[in-house]
């Protein structure tokens, strides 16, 4: 018996949620980024 | 035996590379409307001059009419080569004519520098570029990051668009078809393309107090060079003439949407992120960012150049994302970058030979060839440890579970040792010119990675002719990531020395 194959739906809705998911982990990235820039400085300077 | 190509091999060859001028024909009408519209007359013709030149290569190319209108490897590779070769040279022309340049080599220079999104640069007096000039010099990045290859795809779908498409150094398919796939990572920029430039005007007009035109031409010109990993800028300073931490902030998002693989694009796209952290290329990039990172800011507060942490960070990170990443946009000078002493110069070095993601618009070895090559490593050391007959799991994620076969691997690390090659030809070179071994490795890196940051040896007034050539060279084999590069070179061999 085969099933019918699963078609994901596009919708404005998640199209946007697609797009606030892409901007968030960019920006995630790039905030991880500075902070353990900002906790390596920290720490050096704290130790030196 | 080497085969001698034949009347049709040309003609075929022709006839793809007359399409892909197309393209370029048209584009050329972009910079040509903006002059029209700043009413800089004077480039205006030299975007006419340009546009005539792409048509007649586009004539003569389609009026070739080779009788299979299909493209096998062999041709395919040496289109994209060619093209790739001879478009920032027709591109080279409104630079020339502008005065700006010394001569033909340093505006083909740029124009080789713009297409590649390397972003190194032998112009005189950017700060007085007419704005169409600077236009065409980001939207030469924009052509060649988003692939010149990809637009043509787009638009003639047949006729053998997956050679064209390795050609371009990109190899995931996350759509079925290869037109798809292009018309989907244009998209992707499109939508950037639209969210980034909002906000660096935003930013210029609100923080930097710019007015909305000239924030809005900033913005778009930051948006080509960052999103493209590129790093040309309208200004000489790069970054640092912004002055402005948000700018960074939003300019550092833009370079990592750009170095990020249009697989991780679709999957945040479908919203499946968990997928995206499990990629071997993703584990990669983290690794070596953090890695690289650590090593910077550690040599940076050793070295003692700047007084506070914040500062420190900020200098750092900023430099570090944008070799990462390929982009090279600077917030120091290259005078103040050679000061940074020896552990902050090799994490600078190290990020940007590595790169970013494959199938990106970022240059240098990329994470999935350097998390295959350590998997490959890890592999054998196993296999040497563990008792004869133990089974080693060779298994991988990267969109989908994977097998890591010995001829990937083999694959993999020919072409890493390839960008070793490449670095060290244009760091002896430049050492045979008196250049010393550490500025000599480093610029030769930021060509050869397609990242554009400087410690001044490329310079208008002093860089000397041969590696100016060996710059380009390394560049455009850079940016193709050999193949097409090696295809090329068999192809004139065997119609020079072929029976």
């Amino acid at each position: 018996m085969s099933e019918e194959p699963h078609r994901r739906v596009e919708t404005i809705g998640s199209r946007l949620t697609g797009l606030l998911v892409t901007i968030g982990f960019e920006t995630l990235f790039v905030v991880a980024v500075i902070l353990v820039g900002l906790a390596v400085a920290a720490l050096i300077v704290a130790l030196s | 035996m080497l085969i001698r190509p034949v009347a049709e091999d040309f003609r075929i060859i022709g006839f793809f590379m007359g399409r892909v001028f197309a393209i370029f024909t048209v584009a050329s009408l972009v910079p040509l409307l903006w002059a029209a519209l700043a009413r800089e007359w004077h480039p205006m013709s030299s975007f006419a001059l340009m546009a005539g030149c792409y048509a007649a290569l586009a004539a003569i190319g389609l009026r070739s009419s080779p009788k299979v209108r299909r493209l096998d490897w062999s041709h395919g590779m040496t289109v994209v080569a060619l093209t790739w070769a001879l478009a920032p040279l027709v591109g080279s022309i409104p630079l020339l004519l502008s005065g700006h340049w010394s001569g033909p080599l340093d505006s083909y220079f740029d124009a080789m520098s713009g297409l590649t999104t390397t972003g190194l640069s032998l112009v005189h007096d950017l700060d007085h570029l007419a704005s169409s000039i600077n236009f065409w010099r980001h939207f030469l990045h924009f052509l060649g990051g988003q692939g010149i290859i990809l637009a043509a795809l787009s638009l003639f779908a047949a006729g053998g668009g997956l050679t064209l498409y390795h050609g371009e150094a990109r190899e995931e398919r996350i759509m079925p078809s290869v037109t798809s796939t292009a018309r989907f990572i244009w998209g992707v920029a499109i939508v950037h393309l639209v969210g980034g430039v909002v906000a660096l005007t935003l930013v210029g007009w609100v923080t930097l107090g710019f007015s909305p035109m000239r924030s809005a031409f900033h913005g778009l010109m930051i948006f080509f060079a960052g999103f493209d990993t590129g790093g040309f800028a309208p200004q000489s300073t790069s970054l640092g003439y912004y002055h402005s931490g948000i700018f960074e902030a939003v300019t550092a998002v833009l370079m990592v949407a750009g170095a990020m693989s249009f697989g991780v694009h679709y999957a945040l796209w479908r919203r499946n992120p968990g997928s995206v952290l499990r990629n071997l290329e993703t584990r990669t990039i983290l690794g070596s960012l953090g890695f690289t990172l650590v090593l910077t800011i550690v040599g940076l507060a050793v070295t003692g150049v700047y007084s506070s942490i914040s500062g420190l960070a900020r200098a750092g990170t900023f430099q570090l994302l944008s070799a990462h990443t390929g982009t090279g946009f600077a917030t120091v000078s290259s005078a103040e970058l050679r000061g940074w002493g020896g552990l902050e110069y090799g994490g600078i070095a190290i990020a940007m030979a590595l790169g970013g993601m494959g199938s990106s618009t970022s240059g240098g070895v990329k994470a999935l060839r350097i998390g295959l090559t350590l998997k490959a490593i890890g592999n054998q050391v196993r296999r040497v440890l563990l008792p004869d007959g133990a089974v080693v799991g060779t298994g991988y994620f990267q969109g989908s579970r994977k097998r890591l076969t010995p001829e990937l691997a083999q694959s993999v690390m020919a072409v890493s040792l390839l960008y070793v090659a490449l670095f060290l030809l244009g760091a002896g070179v430049g050492m045979a010119y008196g250049y010393s071994l550490q500025h000599a490795l480093f610029e030769s890196v930021s060509a050869g990675a397609n990242v554009g940051l400087s410690v001044g040896v490329v310079d208008p007034t002093m860089m000397p002719a041969v590696l100016k050539l060996v710059f380009m060279l390394q560049m455009w084999a850079g940016r193709l990531e050999f193949v097409a590069v090696f295809a090329l070179i068999g192809f004139l061999l065997a119609w020079v020395r072929g029976k």
